[in-house]
């Protein structure tokens, strides 16, 4: 047996660690790399999220908060719904929605915003998607967002989140390592990020009109994954009523939005029957926590049409215009019901 | 749990201490446990199934072995084939087959409409339901005597090294292995790590940092130019060969740990010099049996050209259905069997031997000889990695369309930087034959070597994605 050589190569690659670490510390050669951005294989631009909230943050008050997946990022525009709603000077909103994130998820990212700012009320538009057990995007969305060290470090989540935030705080090599990594393996190139689709306030605006849509485009639009075999139990229920819990026991009130869909997304379903298990779920949900929930898909006064969709689940410039606009008013109408903010834990 | 994570890490240490703290029967209740919870961590629900196939076939095994009627014995192993092969069918098939029939009555103006049910597969149930069943069936054929041990057995059957991908281990090969004290030898646990090091490397270093760039490739073939989808074929051949060639060094690994050998399912496989030669190095437990479980019986080449013919053709169409429920996993093993085909016949018209590709000398003939073999595999991953026979073809095209070759210099070094670290791995191996080669190498080499690939893995570990081959 060659125990003689473990002392050679374990040396080595200490050694190795240590230069590499020392040398990732210059600035010289941090300026030479791009930066060590936490991504996930679908949601590459997650960490420009997190810088525009920082900055956002340092110059205003976020006390609203709007969470929720990429139909809440393109439904509801920060500006918009402040131009509307009555807040003080210096208060503002910010769209923190990750597009394909599930409950499980937008829990782990809620941790981190929460990390560094408190705002009064975090508005969750939902989907039915987001609430199937079935789904298998949101199984896979799930466990690569698990999988994603810098995820878990930024939310210090479990032993292993503690252990990874300790290493980001304290090793640049544990920062840089797949920036590195992926540097070595393209010969020294590192893949550009696309650019970044949502602005300062985090919402992403859409120009698309669905009725303007040809026809053989339109058949793209439909998505079965999200919806098949509807059944509202398991982990995103479950992480549902924690998110509920988790913001609840900070002192924030919490408002479901249940985000409008166009007529065509309910034939994604397998039975009809599917949409009100959803509806029923948030309902129940609702009714258990004491949380006001504003059905902007059931409400028939305000139904979205084709010229306010950009696909079949997702509003445009327009519909996410008229979106925030409601949304303002049921808040102003809230607060004046209210008179302070109600619901508290 | 997967083997690149650190959950693997801990749970390995656990069993270790405990394994070398215990005697032989204790060991193999302890692995037996140790499997159990390792399966348990995907999902506890399936172990029952587990259960079922070990019952089964630890009952039709005594049986076979009691009774010497002929017609028994062949209703006890159809009893043990209809069980396996049902499961099997059900949780992986089932859907896939309605589908179809569904679509072919509609086509034949006839309406159907059957249910689709949300059925999960089991991890690892294509693989632990041929290794069961070929514990029945060389029973059978009086080439095994049953064990009497249901713990043996069933930890036979849920081995955690090899449980979720393979490979497929036979139980004259396994069993024994299982049933006799080990002997933990200190040349078995530097292989062992060495093993499990060579695979975290093929799979947290090479697979998984190709695997973005290949996703993105695939999933809009239509957007890229000719260089770009000649990089996304070239890098998936590397991922799906780093990932489970990756996964199977560190399952045998860790079995040597264990002290206990489990069998070599990658030599090399892009070095084969013919497409016959490629499956004799590719996933080479699923190849053997095929052959042994499949082909033969069917007749293999013993009932006239026709027959061989045909028997390659239906053994590689159902080696590719093995992988999956989908119609693009039947067209990869049908155009393999296609090249075996006209490999066979070319062979035939110059009189050349089979098996010739493994003796034949280092020279042009060679060389040509692997770069064909090389083109042709390309080829056929097209379609087993896009999602469905359109999208193949379009793929291709775009390819050959030979749009845009000004990009090929800029794309070619996250072609070239892969693969050398790859062929780093693969070429001391192809030339000793012996998986952990760089064993043998003098000391500044092997320190440097060993250095390099554990800083290169803690620079990706953690990045976890899971194995491909657990979706089979």
């Amino acid at each position: 047996m060659r125990f003689t050589r473990i002392p050679g190569w374990l040396l080595l690659t200490i050694g190795l660690i240590i230069g590499v670490e020392f040398l990732l510390r210059l600035p010289a050669v941090q300026r030479m790399l791009p930066d060590p951005r936490p991504t996930l294989w679908h949601a590459q631009l997650i960490q420009h999220k997190i810088d525009y909230l920082t900055t956002y943050a340092a110059s205003h008050t976020v006390n609203v908060l709007f969470i929720g997946n990429s139909t809440m990022q393109a439904g509801v525009n920060p500006t918009v719904f402040d131009t509307v709603r009555k807040k003080a000077a210096g208060a503002g909103s910010f769209n923190a929605s990750i597009e394909g994130l599930p409950p499980k998820g937008m829990l782990l990212f809620l941790k981190i915003y929460l990390r560094q700012l408190q705002p009064d009320v975090i508005v969750y538009g939902l989907s039915p998607q987001d609430l199937n057990a079935n789904s298998p995007w949101a199984k896979d969305v799930t466990d690569r967002v698990f999988s994603s060290p810098l995820a878990l470090a930024a939310a210090k989540e479990g032993w292993q989140g503690q252990l990874l935030a300790l290493l980001y705080d304290h090793s640049m090599l544990f920062r840089y390592r797949f920036v590195l990594l992926k540097m070595i393996m393209q010969g020294g190139n590192y893949p550009p990020l696309p650019e970044v689709y949502f602005d300062r306030r985090g919402y992403h605006p859409i120009e698309r009109v669905l009725a303007d849509t040809p026809e053989a485009q339109r058949r793209s639009y439909y998505n079965r994954a999200g919806v098949m075999n509807y059944a509202v139990e398991g982990e995103q229920m479950t992480a549902f009523d924690e998110l509920i819990e988790y913001v609840r026991a900070r002192g924030i009130q919490l408002i479901l939005v249940n985000m409008p869909i166009a007529d065509e997304y309910y034939e994604n379903f397998d039975s009809p029957d599917d949409y009100d298990l959803y509806m029923a779920a948030l309902q129940a949900s609702s009714r258990r926590y004491q949380l006001p929930l504003w059905d902007l898909e059931g409400d028939a006064l305000h139904t979205f049409g084709p010229r306010e969709f950009a696909d079949f689940n997702h509003l445009n410039i327009r519909g996410a215009q008229r979106l925030s606009d409601e949304l303002a008013e049921r808040f102003n109408r809230l607060r004046a019901s209210e008179a302070v903010v109600g619901h508290r834990p | 749990m997967l083997f690149n994570s650190l959950e693997y890490v801990v749970f390995l240490c656990i069993v270790l201490a405990l394994y070398y703290s215990l005697r032989h029967r204790g060991q193999n209740i302890m692995l037996l446990i140790a499997s159990y919870v390792f399966y348990g961590f995907w999902d506890w629900r399936f172990l029952g199934l587990m259960l079922l196939s070990t019952i089964i076939d630890y009952s039709v095994g005594l049986a076979l072995d009691r009774t010497q009627q002929p017609k028994l014995r062949k209703l006890f192993l159809i009893a043990s084939i209809c069980a396996n092969l049902g499961i099997l069918g059900f949780f992986k098939y089932f859907n896939f087959f309605i589908d179809n029939a569904e679509r072919i009555l509609h086509a034949a103006g006839l309406g159907f409409s059957a249910p689709t049910l949300y059925i999960i597969l089991p991890v690892g149930i294509s693989f632990y339901t041929f290794q069961t069943m070929s514990y029945a069936i060389d029973i059978y054929r009086g080439q095994l005597k049953p064990t009497r041990n249901m713990l043996d057995f069933a930890l036979f059957v849920a081995y955690f090294p090899q449980l979720v991908a393979g490979p497929i281990e036979r139980a004259s090969h396994l069993l024994p292995a299982l049933q006799r004290a080990r002997v933990i030898s200190a040349e078995g646990v530097t292989s062992g790590l060495m093993l499990i090091l060579i695979g975290l490397f093929r799979k947290v270093v090479i697979a998984d940092t190709v695997g973005p760039q290949v996703d993105a490739i695939f999933s809009n073939p239509s957007a890229q130019s000719s260089p770009m989808l000649l990089m996304g074929v070239m890098l998936f051949a590397l991922q799906i060969y780093c990932d489970f060639a990756g996964y199977s060094d560190i399952a045998r690994g860790t079995s040597r740990l264990l002290g206990i050998d489990i069998m070599v399912n990658f030599r090399q496989p892009y070095f084969a010099a013919d497409i016959s030669e490629f499956w004799r190095r590719w996933h080479i437990s699923l190849s053997t049996w095929l052959r042994d479980y499949l082909y033969i019986p069917l007749g293999g080449n013993r009932y006239g050209e026709f027959n061989t013919y045909r028997n390659l053709m239906i053994t590689m169409l159902l080696g590719g259905l093995w992988h999956g429920a989908s119609w693009n996993f039947v067209i990869w093993g049908g155009l393999h069997g296609i090249y075996l085909s006209v490999h066979r016949l070319f062979r035939q018209l110059t009189g050349e031997k089979v098996g010739r590709g493994v003796a034949q000398p280092w020279g042009l003939g060679r060389i040509l000889g692997i770069a064909l073999t090389f083109v042709l595999v390309l080829l056929a991953w097209v379609f087993f990695r896009s999602p469905g026979l359109n999208a193949s073809l379009a793929y291709l095209r775009q390819l050959f369309s030979l749009q845009n070759m000004a990009e090929l210099p800029s794309v070619l070094p996250a072609i070239l930087v892969p693969w050398s670290l790859a062929l780093l791995v693969d070429i001391p191996q192809y030339i000793t034959g012996r998986q952990a080669a760089m064993l043998a190498w003098r000391k500044p080499a092997f320190n440097v070597a060993v250095a390099t690939m554990l800083f290169l893995i803690i620079l990706g570990f953690g990045n976890r994605s899971p194995f491909i081959y657990f979706q089979f």
